[in-house]
């Protein structure tokens, strides 16, 4: 959803089509300046109301507090600190929630029964994935890393497996019957079949889990951590540096955006969008 | 020698909105010999899918049993390849790998699986696009891959399950010149499922012409027509014209009698059951 305007062009350009075909540098700038833009034009409003109103720092920071915050920050170290702690919890989350939640995605996409039995479950558990069990995270694991990278992992699964779950469904009877009597058995049928077929469907459970998971994990580190950028918002209220707080902010939000563009889109182009699979291309 | 035998094949649904018992084939015996064309032909919703979808494994028989080389046959499996009306490729495979899938579910190496192909993208005409996807393909194009797919990996039988039903009207003519002279060139062993006259005159050894449903043999018409075959030469043959309006009769026939026999219940023309 963040990047609309870039993957309209990309449809349009989709090879087979008569479109007239857009040279692929030209998509790229094209489709960055649709991305930083918008980013710009907030930067700008919120400079303009902040001058304008002239509200004191302790409530809201300028424009330019952020940017030296950000700096001080760089400079002293904190930032790789925080950021590296923050990256390492996220990604270790997310691996473990992939490999997890795929397999069983697919198994209840796969099964009737499965799917019949876990589905009621699923749907509790969505409503307390994450942020919800920090508490017991925390008893259970202490406080560190093992308790917020369990946060991730469980505020990621539950939204991966359901998606992965729908994708398979969503894959055509006449495609697995073709696949078994072309003499695929299960094992190739999960990795052949099963989970290309749902990919659509499981690239955005990822986009949907990732940002689940984002989330937990700047709570998780508010309470069960002292490193990462959760930690540093945290930190930042104690001493009243609004100017921290907006920078600690802007790192995770930019963050969250280039793991979407760099991780995700790359994902989706060369999968889905290269096999014609989106907007029942098929 | 008979590459695929079907013995009072019989088919019972359970309306799942009615609860009643629907008969889909009432009972169904030939044969196809090795190197033999044989399409199956009857009015929609009379069960013709639902044989093929049994020779497949994709549906239990209720009673009767299907032999493939002798053996009886139970789930899918590579020896009856089947060519899909709405052609099945996997989207993800490129077209290369969409043709050599089934050799590497055998376990062919690579070299080999890709030289046999290459060789069967060149058999239906598709060379040279060995690296595009199946959504870059034309209508035409996916169905001949489809059957590259199958010939590929040289089944017992081939099934086709209306192929060319969902393609325009030029480009079906083409296909199934095509088809014929894929059959000529190679005898593979066909099965195919109709409900066009033409078509299945024209692509075929014998005709198996089924009744209305409940389903049963109404007739096995074998086709003189020489071979290799082409349109141009069909329309005009007499033989061809001839088998064709005789075959139109006995469909008609048994629609009449179908009418006269009034309540067969609310399903009875229904396309539903013939797919599944």
């Amino acid at each position: 959803m963040t990047h609309g305007p870039t993957r309209g062009l990309g449809r349009a350009a989709r090879p087979g089509t008569a479109a007239p075909r857009r040279g692929r540098a030209g998509d790229r700038v094209a489709g960055l300046l649709w991305f930083v833009l918008p980013l710009l034009a907030l930067v700008g409003v919120w400079a303009a109301a902040v001058g304008v109103t002239g509200v004191p720092k302790r409530v809201f920071p300028q424009v330019t507090d952020v940017a030296a915050a950000l700096w001080d920050m760089a400079v002293s170290g904190e930032l790789v600190r925080h950021l590296s702690a923050s990256l390492y919890r996220v990604l270790t989350g997310g691996v473990i929630a992939i490999a997890t939640a795929l397999p069983f995605g697919i198994a209840l996409g796969a099964s009737r029964i499965l799917s019949a039995f876990f589905s009621p479950l699923l749907r509790f558990s969505v409503a307390l994935a994450g942020i919800a069990w920090i508490p017991i995270a925390t008893l259970w694991l202490g406080y560190g890393d093992g308790a917020v990278i369990f946060i991730v992992w469980n505020a990621m699964f539950f939204a991966l497996a359901y998606n992965t779950m729908l994708g398979v469904r969503s894959i055509p009877e006449e495609l697995l019957r073709s696949a078994r009597s072309l003499g695929a058995g299960p094992w190739r049928m999960f990795w052949e079949v099963l989970l290309p077929g749902a990919l659509p469907s499981i690239v955005s459970g990822l986009r949907i889990g990732l940002g689940y998971g984002w989330r937990g994990l700047v709570a998780a580190e508010i309470i069960a951590t002292s490193a990462g950028l959760g930690y540093a918002l945290f930190l930042a209220q104690t001493s009243f540096s609004t100017d921290v707080i907006i920078a600690s902010m802007v790192i995770i939000g930019v963050l969250w955006l280039l793991m979407d563009r760099l991780l995700l889109a790359p994902l989706e182009r060369s999968t889905v969008e290269r096999w014609g699979m989106t907007g029942g291309g098929r | 020698m008979t590459a695929l035998v079907i013995e009072n094949l019989e088919k019972v649904y359970t309306d799942t909105y009615t609860g009643d018992e629907v008969v889909a084939i009432g009972d169904v015996s030939f044969g196809v010999e090795q190197g033999e064309f044989v399409s199956v032909l009857g009015p929609s919703g009379c069960g013709k899918t639902t044989v093929l979808n049994t020779v497949a494994g994709f549906v239990r028989p209720t009673s009767g049993t299907v032999s493939v080389d002798g053996r009886e046959v139970g789930a899918p499996g590579p020896d009856r390849g089947v060519v899909f009306q709405g052609h099945a490729l996997f989207p993800w495979k490129t077209v290369l790998g969409n043709v050599v899938f089934g050799l590497r579910m055998k376990g062919v190496k690579r070299r080999e699986r890709e030289e046999r192909g290459r060789e069967y993208l060149e058999l239906v005409g598709l060379a040279g696009f060995e690296n595009r996807y199946p959504h870059e393909l034309s209508g035409g194009m996916r169905q001949r891959l489809g059957v590259a797919r199958v010939l590929a990996n040289e089944p017992a039988v081939m099934l086709m399950d209306e192929p060319f039903a969902s393609i325009d009207a030029q480009t079906r003519r083409r296909l199934q010149e095509d088809l014929t002279r894929i059959f000529e060139e190679r005898r593979p062993t066909v099965f195919f499922v109709t409900h066009d006259i033409d078509e299945a005159v024209f692509l075929s050894d014998r005709v198996v012409v089924l009744s209305q449903r409940p389903s049963t043999v109404q007739e096995i018409v074998t086709v003189d027509l020489p071979r290799p075959r082409s349109w141009r030469t069909a329309v005009d043959d007499p033989g061809f014209r001839e088998t064709v309006a005789r075959i139109n009769g006995l469909l008609a026939v048994d629609a009449d009698r179908g009418q006269e026999s009034g309540d067969r219940g609310p399903g009875d023309d229904g396309g539903g059951t013939d797919a599944g």
